[in-house]
C-alpha cells in the first residue's frame, strides 16, 4: 500500500545562467512499513529529494503525496502543521536544541501540537526507553555521547508516531560502534512497529539494513535496488562507492 | 510553554546580553519616569502653592500688575449678585529671620473674621487669630524652623523698625500639600499687616465664592464690569500659568534628552535582539523543521521582548524617583527654592508602563519578522546562512527622505513658517533618521578608513573591516546609534555652552557693582521680592569710598495677553547703561529712557512684532499707559518679558515705591573698607549684602543644576552607545570563532587578533565619530537658529574646539574600552572547539 508518492520533482535553484537543477523529474512510491535508502555521490540531489518528500522545501514542478495528501498545494503553516503531526526527522549533526534537556527536546514537537505537559513528557519518557536512553532524560545534550544524543534524535522524531520518519545521514557522524546501534535501532522500528523509513546515506553496510535502495545520480535516479534477496545485498556492496 | 523555557534556557545560558538589553529599557524608562514625575511634581508645587493661597476661592480679584487696591473694592464687589462670599486679603513675599537664617515666606493679611469661609485649611494646633498683633504659621514652615505656638518669630516689614516680632498664636495645617518654599506662609491680621508694611487701608486680592447654583462666569462678567481700571476678575488658578513659563526651556531640554534615551534604547534593543536572532537561527530552523510555524516562533520573539519590557518597567519604576529627586533639586535650584517632597501621580508612571514594553516590542518587531521567516532547511543545512547583511534600499530611502522632511520643518521653524515648539520633534527626526542611513555609508567609508588607519592597524585592520563589512547592516546601526549619542552630545553641549556663556554676559552687563545689598532673594519666575526703603539709598550713598548707587525695582504688568516684569533702574553711571542691548546704540537709548521711553526684552518685543520706535500699551494698576520702544534687550528675567524704564520717568506713570535691590560701586583701593561698613549696615537692617564675586557664583550654582541634569540624560545616551558596540562586537566575535581559530591555526598570535578586534572598533567608532562631530556642530547651529524666532536674537555661536576634540577622544576611549572584552576573548578562544564551531 502507498503511503508516499513523488510524481515528477524537479527542483532547480537559482536564476538564468546561475540556476542548478538539482533534481530533473524524479518519481518514486514508497509503500508503508518500508525502510528505502536513498545513496549518491555529492550533489546527486539526494537531500535536496529528502527535503521535498518531507515538506520542508517545495519543488520546482511536480507533486509530492504523503497519505494522498499534496505537500506542495498547503500553505507553510499549513506544512508545518503537518510536519509535526505525520513527519519525523533525523539528522547526522543531530539537531537538537542544546538548552533543553533530552526529555524536554523529545517532548518539544508534541507541546508544540499544543499536547498537555504532562501527557507529553510521559510520551516522551516512553520513546527515550524504546530508544534505550531514558536515563539520561534529565541531561543536556552536551553532556551526552554523539550516539545517545542522535538516539535521543530518534526519539523526538518517533514521539508524535510519524507516518513517514526521515533520515538525512543519521550515522555521519557517529562511530562505527554507535552508528550500528542506531541502525539496528532503525531497522527494528520498520519490523516490529512497520515504521516507514526513508534515509539518505553514503554509507553501504548501513544502507544494507534498508529493504530498498535508490542510486541518485545528477539529479536523476541512477538505479532502483530491491534488497529482499541475498544477490542484491551482494550487487549492493559490490557496487562501487559513489 | 515549551517555546518560554526555551526563551528562559536561552537567557541563563546568555546572561550577559539579556542584561545589556534590560539595562537598555531600565534606562530608558527611568529616563522618561524621571523626567516626566519631576515636571509634573514642579507643576504640581506651583499650582498647589497658589492652591493653598486661594483656597475655596472660585474667582480672585487682583490688579493686573500685582499691586495693591484700595480696600473700597470689597463693598462693590460684595453687592455683585451671585456673589456669596467675599474675603480680603493682602499678600506679598518677606524674609522671617530665624537663628541667624533668612527664609522666604509668603506674608498674608488676612481677615480673621471671614477668612476662614474661603481658605482650605484646618487650625491645627494653638488658637485663631484675633485684631492684636499675632502670627499663625502653616504646618510645613513651623516643622522646618522648630517653631511652636507661644514662640516668636521675626519677620521684615516696610515700616520702620524694619523687622518686627510677633508671637505665634497656632498652626494652620493647609489642606493641599505646600509647593516650593514659597509656600511657607506666615498669617498675620490684616490690620496689623496693613499696619506693618504702610498699606494704609490697601488689600491686593478678594477672594470670592460663588452662590451655590450660580454660573462662575456670569458672575465673573458681572464683577468685572464693575471693577476700577487695572484690575481683573480670573480663576485663582490662572496664576499659576505665569511661573510655568518660567520652566518650559529646562522642559523642553529634558524631553528632547529623554526622547533621546528612548531612542537610543530602540537601536540597542533591536540590535541585540538581532544579535540573539543570529545566535539562535540554526535552533529556530529546527524548531521550523520539527513543526513550529510562523506565528509560534513570531509569537515566542515577542513574549521575550514583552517578558523583557516588563521586567525592565519595573525596575525602571524602581530607579525613576530618584532621578526625578535629582532633576526636581536642579529645577528647584534653578528657582531658588527649596525642592518639594517627591510626589507620585499614577500619569508618569502610566507613560512610564507604556513606554517600556512598547519599546520593547517595537524593537522586537522586525527580529519576530525575521524569525518567522527562517526556512525549516536552515535546520537541516550543516552550513548555516546568515541574516540580511545590508539594510534593504527602501529603508534607506525612506529614511532619508524622513531626514529631509525634518530638516525642512526644522529650516520653517528658523524662518518663520511654524511654530518654533516644532524644532524639538523635527530634530529628532532629523537626527534619529540618519541611523538606518548609516549602514549604507558603511560600504564606501570604512575600506578607506582601514587603508588610510593601514600605518597604524595594518593588516590586522583590513581583515578586521572585512569582518564589519560581512554585518553592514549591524554594524552600521551601531555606528548609527553612536553617531547619534555623539551628534547630539556635541549640538546640545555646544548650545548648553553658549546659552550659559550668553547668560554670563547678560549678568556681567546688567549686574554691575561691587556690592548688592537687598532684603531677600527675588523670585525667578515672578521677579516678587521685598523692598526695602528709598531712604536707604542716600544712607549708603554716605559711606565713604562708595562712586555709584544705583537701584532696581521690579514691578507686575501686561502687554496684550503677556504678563511682564517692569525693571525700573536710575542708570546712575553716565559712562555705562547696564542693560545688555540687542537694538539701539547705548548712548541713544540712554537719552529716549530719560525721556520716558521704554526698553523690552527681544523675546517680548519679537512677540508683539515691535520695532524701534513703535508704541505700545502698559497695563498697570493705575490704568494703561502708552510708551515708546526705545531698544531690545537680552533679558533672562521672566523669560524675557521685561520691559525697562528710567526711574523718574516711570515715578511719573506708575507707583514706584521702594528698592527691590541696590547696585553699589567703590573705589577699587577702599573695596575692602566700602565691604565691612555695608556688612555692618546690612546686619543692623536685616539685609541680604552679597560681593559681586559671590553673587556670580551664585549664579553658576543656579545655572550649574539644571545643565548638570542635561548633562546627565545626555551621558545615558553615551553609555547605552557603548553597550551597543559592546553588543555588536560580541557577535562579531563569536561569528567568526571558527575563521579565528583558523587564523590563529595559520598564523595569527593572540596579540593580532586583538588587535583585529579592536581595529574593528577603531575604524567604527572613528567613522561614527568624525560624522557625529560635524553633525554636531551643523544641530548646534540649527538650535541656535531655531531659537531666534522665540528669543528674538541669535545666540553668538561659538565652537568650541574642546568640546569637539574631548567628545572624539572620550567616545574613542569608550568605544576601545567596551572591545577589551570581546578581544580578550577572541584571544583566548579554544583552538580545537573553535574549529568544530558553527
Amino acid at each position: 500500500m502507498c503511503l508516499l508518492e513523488a510524481q515528477n520533482l524537479w527542483k532547480t535553484y537559482g536564476e538564468g545562467e546561475a540556476a542548478v537543477e538539482a533534481l530533473r523529474g524524479i518519481s518514486l512510491k514508497v509503500s508503508r512499513g518500508e525502510f528505502l535508502a536513498i545513496m549518491g555521490p555529492s550533489g546527486s540531489g539526494k537531500s535536496t529529494l529528502l527535503h521535498l518528500l518531507g515538506g520542508v522545501d517545495v519543488p520546482t514542478q511536480g507533486r509530492v503525496l504523503l497519505e494522498g495528501t499534496d505537500l506542495a498545494s498547503m500553505d507553510d503553516d499549513q506544512r508545518s502543521r503537518f510536519r509535526r503531526q505525520r513527519i519525523g526527522f533525523i539528522f547526522q549533526s543531530f539537531n537538537l536544541l542544546p538548552t533543553l534537556t533530552a526529555e524536554e527536546n523529545v517532548a518539544l514537537p508534541l507541546e508544540l501540537d499544543g499536547v498537555p505537559m504532562a501527557e507529553a513528557r510521559a510520551r516522551a519518557v516512553e520513546m527515550l526507553g524504546l530508544v534505550g536512553v531514558s536515563h539520561r532524560r534529565h541531561h543536556l545534550p552536551s553532556t551526552m555521547s554523539g550516539g545517545e544524543q542522535q538516539r535521543v534524535a530518534i526519539a523526538r522524531a518517533l514521539v508524535i508516531r510519524p507516518a513517514l520518519l526521515l533520515a538525512d545521514e543519521p550515522t555521519g557522524n557517529l562511530d562505527s560502534a554507535n552508528g550500528h546501534q542506531v541502525t539496528t535501532i532503525l531497522r527494528r522500528l520498520v519490523e516490529r512497529e512497520g515504521q516507514t523509513i526513508v534515509m539518505v546515506t553514503h554509507d553501504v553496510e548501513v544502507a544494507a539494513h534498508a529493504n530498498r535502495v535508490i542510486r541518485l545520480r545528477d539529479g536523476l535516479i541512477q538505479s532502483d535496488l530491491d534488497l529482499s534477496s541475498k544477490a542484491s545485498l551482494r550487487e549492493l556492496r559490490t557496487e562501487p562507492v559513489p | 510553554m515549551i517555546l518560554a523555557r526555551l526563551v528562559w534556557n536561552e537567557v541563563r545560558q546568555r546572561p550577559g546580553r539579556a542584561v545589556l538589553t534590560l539595562l537598555s529599557i531600565v534606562i530608558g524608562v527611568s529616563a522618561v519616569l524621571s523626567v516626566s514625575l519631576a515636571i509634573d511634581n514642579a507643576h504640581r508645587a506651583y499650582e498647589d502653592m497658589y492652591k493653598t493661597m486661594a483656597g475655596r476661592a472660585d474667582l480672585e480679584v487682583a490688579a493686573v500688575d500685582g499691586s495693591s487696591f484700595p480696600s473700597s473694592v470689597l463693598a462693590e464687589v460684595e453687592r455683585v449678585p451671585g456673589v456669596a462670599v467675599a474675603v480680603p486679603a493682602w499678600q506679598s513675599l518677606t524674609t522671617l529671620l530665624h537663628e541667624g537664617a533668612q527664609v522666604r515666606v509668603i506674608v498674608m493679611g488676612i481677615d480673621p473674621a471671614r477668612d476662614a469661609e474661603i481658605r482650605d485649611a484646618d487650625l491645627a494646633t494653638g488658637q485663631y487669630l484675633a485684631d492684636e498683633p499675632a502670627a499663625l504659621l502653616d504646618t510645613g514652615l513651623a516643622r522646618a524652623l522648630g517653631i511652636g505656638p507661644g514662640q516668636e518669630v521675626r519677620i521684615r516689614v516696610k515700616a520702620r523698625p524694619y523687622v518686627r516680632s510677633v508671637p505665634v498664636v497656632g498652626l494652620l495645617a493647609p489642606r493641599g500639600a505646600a509647593g516650593f518654599s514659597q509656600a511657607g506662609t506666615v498669617f498675620l491680621p490684616l490690620p496689623v499687616a496693613q499696619r506693618w508694611f504702610n498699606l494704609r487701608d490697601r488689600i491686593n486680592t478678594i477672594s470670592l465664592r460663588v452662590a451655590q447654583g450660580a454660573d462662575v462666569e456670569a458672575v465673573q462678567s458681572a464683577v468685572a464690569s464693575r471693577l476700577p481700571e487695572g484690575l481683573t476678575v480670573r480663576p485663582p488658578a490662572a496664576r499659576s500659568r505665569v511661573p510655568r513659563s518660567a520652566l518650559e526651556m529646562a522642559e523642553h531640554g529634558l524631553n528632547f534628552g529623554s526622547a533621546l534615551v528612548v531612542i537610543l534604547g530602540v537601536f540597542i534593543i533591536l540590535n541585540t535582539f538581532l544579535m540573539n536572532l543570529s545566535e539562535r537561527r540554526r535552533q529556530l530552523a529546527i524548531l521550523r523543521a520539527i513543526g513550529a510555524t510562523r506565528g509560534q516562533l513570531a509569537r515566542m520573539v515577542l513574549g521575550e521582548a514583552l517578558a523583557m519590557g516588563l521586567l525592565g518597567t519595573a525596575l525602571g519604576s524602581v530607579l525613576g524617583p530618584f532621578g526625578a529627586e535629582f532633576i526636581l533639586g536642579a529645577i528647584a535650584q534653578a528657582q531658588g527654592a527649596e525642592p518639594p517632597p517627591l510626589r507620585f501621580s499614577a500619569g508618569p508612571f502610566v507613560l512610564a508602563a507604556l513606554v517600556g514594553p512598547l519599546v520593547s516590542l517595537a524593537a522586537a518587531y522586525v527580529p519576530m519578522r525575521i524569525a518567522a521567516r527562517i526556512p525549516p532547511l536552515e535546520g537541516i543545512r550543516p552550513v548555516v546562512s546568515v541574516d540580511r547583511a545590508d539594510v534593504s534600499p527602501w529603508i534607506i530611502w525612506t529614511s532619508l527622505a524622513l531626514c529631509l522632511t525634518g530638516g525642512l520643518v526644522l529650516v520653517g521653524c528658523i524662518v518663520g513658517w511654524f511654530p518654533a515648539v516644532w524644532s524639538i520633534p523635527s530634530g529628532i527626526v532629523f537626527t534619529v533618521a540618519w541611523v538606518p542611513v548609516f549602514p549604507g555609508l558603511l560600504r564606501p567609508v570604512a575600506p578607506r578608513l582601514a587603508a588610510a588607519l593601514f600605518p597604524l592597524l595594518g593588516t590586522e585592520g583590513r581583515l578586521g573591516c572585512v569582518q564589519l563589512l560581512r554585518r553592514s547592516a549591524r554594524a552600521g546601526l551601531t555606528g548609527g546609534v553612536l553617531f547619534i549619542a555623539v551628534s547630539t552630545g556635541i549640538g546640545l553641549g555646544t548650545t548648553i555652552i553658549n546659552n550659559v556663556e550668553d547668560v554670563r554676559t547678560w549678568y556681567r552687563r546688567t549686574m554691575v557693582g561691587d556690592f548688592f545689598l537687598r532684603a531677600m532673594f527675588a523670585n525667578p519666575a515672578t521677579g516678587q521680592t521685598v523692598p526695602m526703603p528709598e531712604s536707604l539709598g542716600p544712607e549708603i550713598a554716605r559711606i565713604p569710598g562708595i562712586t555709584n548707587v544705583d537701584t532696581i525695582r521690579f514691578l507686575g504688568g501686561q502687554v496684550g495677553d503677556t504678563s511682564v516684569a517692569v525693571v525700573i533702574r536710575e542708570f546712575t553711571d553716565p559712562t555705562n547703561l547696564p542693560v545688555d542691548l540687542a537694538q539701539g546704540s547705548p548712548d541713544e537709548v540712554r537719552r529716549r529712557l530719560f525721556q520716558g521711553e521704554a526698553v523690552l526684552g527681544t523675546v517680548l518685543a519679537n512677540r508683539l512684532g515691535l520695532k524701534l520706535g513703535d508704541e505700545f500699551t502698559l497695563q498697570t494698576s493705575e490704568g494703561p499707559r502708552q510708551l515708546r520702544m526705545a531698544g531690545t534687550a537680552i533679558e533672562y528675567t521672566l523669560g524675557g518679558s521685561v520691559v525697562y524704564l528710567e526711574r523718574r520717568s516711570a515715578a511719573k506713570i506708575l507707583p514706584v515705591e521702594g528698592v527691590d535691590a541696590f547696585l553699589i560701586t567703590a573705589a577699587p583701593e577702599r573695596r575692602e573698607e566700602v565691604g565691612r561698613q555695608l556688612e555692618a549696615l546690612a546686619k543692623a537692617q536685616g539685609l541680604m549684602l552679597h560681593n559681586a564675586s559671590e553673587l556670580s557664583a551664585l549664579l553658576e550654582g543656579v545655572m550649574t543644576g539644571v545643565v548638570h541634569s542635561l548633562w546627565g540624560v545626555l551621558a545615558l545616551g553615551c553609555v547605552i552607545a557603548a553597550f551597543g558596540v559592546a553588543n555588536t562586537l560580541t557577535m562579531n566575535v563569536l561569528e567568526q570563532t571558527r575563521e579565528i581559530a583558523l587564523l590563529r591555526v595559520v598564523a595569527m598570535t593572540r596579540r593580532q587578533v586583538r588587535k583585529m578586534i579592536l581595529s574593528q572598533a577603531i575604524i567604527l567608532g572613528l567613522m561614527a565619530l568624525l560624522a557625529g562631530t560635524v553633525a554636531g556642530v551643523v544641530t548646534a547651529w540649527f538650535i541656535k537658529q531655531s531659537m531666534v524666532p522665540l528669543l528674538g536674537y541669535a545666540v553668538e555661536f561659538v565652537i568650541h574646539p574642546w568640546v569637539l576634540a574631548g567628545s572624539v577622544v572620550i567616545g574613542l576611549g569608550l568605544v576601545i574600552a567596551t572591545a577589551l572584552v570581546p578581544a580578550e576573548r577572541a584571544a583566548r578562544l579554544n583552538l580545537l572547539i573553535a574549529l568544530q564551531y558553527e
